[in-house]
């Protein structure tokens, strides 16, 4: 079976991608949530899922010397490109990258690579279906990966559940996390913000949606704060070929919602009615059909 | 002179807004953006450009004329990225992390490098005064590590510097606030806040930098910030708070310090504050 | 000719894998002899260049052909320049019938990556 999947991603951070990922839960049917942010994963305060699974994920190796059996020769410093091992021959964990050339020019054995892991993943069942996530160990440098592996986990359980989408939170920015969330995907929403910084962030990441993925939709959030520049962005989306499909005003209950744990579509359903929800809604259903 | 790292769990938090306008109030700092993926400092400082460097990075070419196709070099790489058969053997440049592990285990000299460029680092000097350098990842490449190595190295020690970190705890992060000497934790008073904030704390205490933090948005949400810094013994050393002007300034590149003089108090006490901890725990 | 097939199983009857980096198991089959070799899919837990290791997988079992669900775009380059051609496996739910349908000449060739990957497009 086909599994569709929507991507939420930004570029800039702090414009409501996971405000907006839990918004769209309650309404969307036959659906797995899987939140890729997994360096600052927050979906799961706002859908308290019950875990059913936690498991440790491995993703990479890392090299260790042992100081016993050091000769002090040196090869190791001279060619790690990572500048990961110090002058007393310590490897520094957050700087290797597990390419085993200290090994490799090792004469004597002495240091070997090990597994390590580098997150944990979580499954678990929210009112509003299955949903994975997962938490990196802080520093670790293997995110997409484990981004991944939370993306293949949630298409299995999309697969084993009968689910016929799976909805998305990604992290910010444009780099291997972001590739990895939207590589394939057949919906990328992108949600911005009126600044400058939202609209210099947004043209830099539709460049990678453009490259890695589907359909690309737009979302302006506090879209109130500058008449201006959300004009900017929709006039950029166009230009580029990407409809506008959702504006949303600035709003405190929208962050009180949040702090108090709730979803805000569920607990603002006013607010989202006059932004015109359900004629978001209906484009991304009808987005998801194509 | 201090290192100061300015950075945050969650994006949007105002990492930006507070190295920058410490930035402006402090025109013989160096401010450098190392938020690679997403710089943004550029658009409050409005430098002008005194010169751009290209960076770089390693990946493998075979040399078909010398390559006897054994596959050694495939079953060396870590990373999967060579494929070798017994009459092709391919390099996948995307894939590969420039360990140059592949040419020492060739026996046949049939490895070399070439470098594709990843990015780029700017510099210039501010409308502050204050100097600049902010580094820009090619769209579509994966890391921008390298390109945070190298801004870092740009540097002497007699600045004070201000680092703007990419969000998150990920590799990027690490290499942005590694060796600082001291770090300031930008968060606010959501839930959001707290738990990715936690996920910053961790990570600075394994690499044993001092830090404090400050509560941008203060009175937006809700105490929980507040009792997670009390429980943990965090101390907050500076509180900016929520105001609709401030966001309606910020959208259009104006920094807070422009905005209202009462926030240039606020900095610059926030500025004093550090280096006084800064000549406490370090003597610097 | 030995043909290469994604499968969740070990068997000519098994269930095709929906993915080609990731599948459980690669089947071997000689044309000639008829005979089926499987070999567990290491990539299928890599982290990372699953596709160029499972095409290493594909080159080490001397495959000739490879018939899959869709193929990533670092992967078919590597495939066409190892001169391993990609065909659909299309609606076929089963490796067996998947070379019956090939042998029928029913398969659609792979020219295109069926995701967007790495690779600029």
């Amino acid at each position: 079976m086909d599994v569709k999947e929507i991507v939420v991603i930004s570029g800039k951070g702090g414009t409501g991608k996971t405000t907006l990922t839990a918004s769209l839960i309650p309404y969307l049917e036959n659906t797995v949530v899987a939140d890729c942010d997994v360096d600052a994963p927050d979906l799961h305060i706002l859908l308290h899922p019950r875990l059913t699974r936690t498991r440790e994920f491995i993703g990479t190796k890392k090299a260790t010397i042992f100081s016993e059996k050091c000769c002090g020769c040196g090869n190791c410093i001279n060619h790690c490109q990572f500048i990961a091992i110090s002058p007393a021959f310590i490897v520094n964990h957050l700087k290797c990258e597990g390419c085993g050339v200290c090994e490799l020019v090792c004469p004597i054995e002495a240091v070997s690579l090990h597994d390590v892991v580098v997150g944990n993943i979580y499954e678990g069942e929210t009112p509003y279906g299955p949903m994975i996530h997962a938490k990196l160990v802080p520093g670790e440098e293997t995110s997409g990966k484990l981004v991944s592996e939370v993306r293949n986990r949630a298409r299995e359980v999309a697969i084993e559940r009968g689910c016929s989408n799976v909805l998305i939170d990604g992290s910010p920015g444009i780099g291997c996390n972001v590739i990895s969330s939207i590589t394939g995907a057949s919906i990328v929403l992108i949600v911005t913000e009126p600044t400058l910084s939202g609209l210099h962030d947004l043209k830099r990441v539709m460049d990678i949606s453009e490259r890695f993925s589907g359909k690309t939709y737009v979302v302006i959030n506090k879209y109130d704060l500058s008449l201006d520049l959300s004009e900017q962005i929709e006039q950029e989306s166009n230009r580029r070929g990407h409809s506008v499909i959702l504006r949303f005003p600035f709003h405190k209950n929208i962050v009180k919602a949040v702090t108090e744990k709730n979803i805000p579509s569920l607990s603002e359903k006013k607010l989202f009615e006059k932004a015109r929800w359900e004629d978001f809604l209906r484009k991304i259903s009808d987005g998801v059909k194509v | 002179m201090m290192k100061i790292a300015v950075l945050s769990g969650k994006g949007g938090t105002g990492k930006t807004t507070v190295s920058n306008n410490l930035a402006a109030l402090n025109s013989d700092a160096i401010l450098l953006d190392c938020d690679v993926e997403e710089p943004n400092s550029h658009i409050f400082m409005n430098p002008r450009i005194k010169g751009d460097e290209d960076v770089a990075k390693d990946y493998p070419v075979i040399d078909e004329e010398k390559c006897v196709h054994c596959g050694e070099c495939a079953r060396f790489c870590h990373y999967n990225a060579i494929i070798s058969g017994p009459s092709a053997t391919i390099t996948m440049k995307e894939i590969c992390h420039s360990c140059r592990g592949c040419a020492l285990v060739c026996q046949h000299d049939a490895i070399t490098y070439k470098q594709r460029e990843i990015g780029k680092i700017y510099s210039g000097t501010s409308r502050f005064g204050t100097e600049l350098v902010y580094g820009e990842l090619k769209t579509g490449e994966l890391s921008g590590v390298p390109i945070i190595n190298k801004i870092r190295e740009m540097t002497g020690e007699e600045h004070s510097i201000l680092i703007d970190s990419p969000p998150g705890t990920a590799c990027s992060t690490v290499a942005a606030v590694e060796d600082c000497d001291y770090a300031l934790i930008v968060t606010e008073p959501t839930p959001f806040g707290v738990s990715d904030m936690k996920m910053v704390v961790e990570m600075l205490r394994t690499m044993k930098i001092p830090f404090s933090v400050i509560i941008n948005k203060a009175w937006l949400g809700d105490r929980e910030v507040y009792d997670y810094c009390r429980e943990e013994n965090l101390e907050i050393l500076g509180e900016i708070p929520f105001d609709r002007d401030i966001a309606e300034a910020y959208s259009t590149g104006k920094l807070i310090v422009e905005c209202d003089p009462k926030y240039e108090d606020i900095f610059q006490s926030l500025w004093n504050k550090i280096h006084f901890i800064g000549e406490r725990i370090h003597g610097c | 000719m030995i043909i290469a097939l994604c499968s969740t199983g070990d068997a000519m009857e098994s269930p095709v894998d929906e993915r080609f980096g990731r599948a459980a198991y690669f089947l071997f089959y000689n044309t000639i002899t008829s005979e089926m070799v499987s070999v567990i899919n290491e990539a299928k837990t890599a982290k990372g260049g699953a596709g160029a290791l499972a095409v290493q997988l594909l080159v080490n079992n001397k495959a000739e052909l490879l018939i899959a669900p869709e193929v990533g775009p670092q992967a078919l380059d590597a495939l066409k320049k190892f001169k391993i051609p990609a065909f659909k496996q299309g609606e076929n739910t089963t490796p067996e019938l998947a070379v019956l349908a090939w042998g029928n000449g029913s398969l659609e060739m792979i020219k295109d990556p069926g995701n967007k990957g790495l690779h600029k497009v």
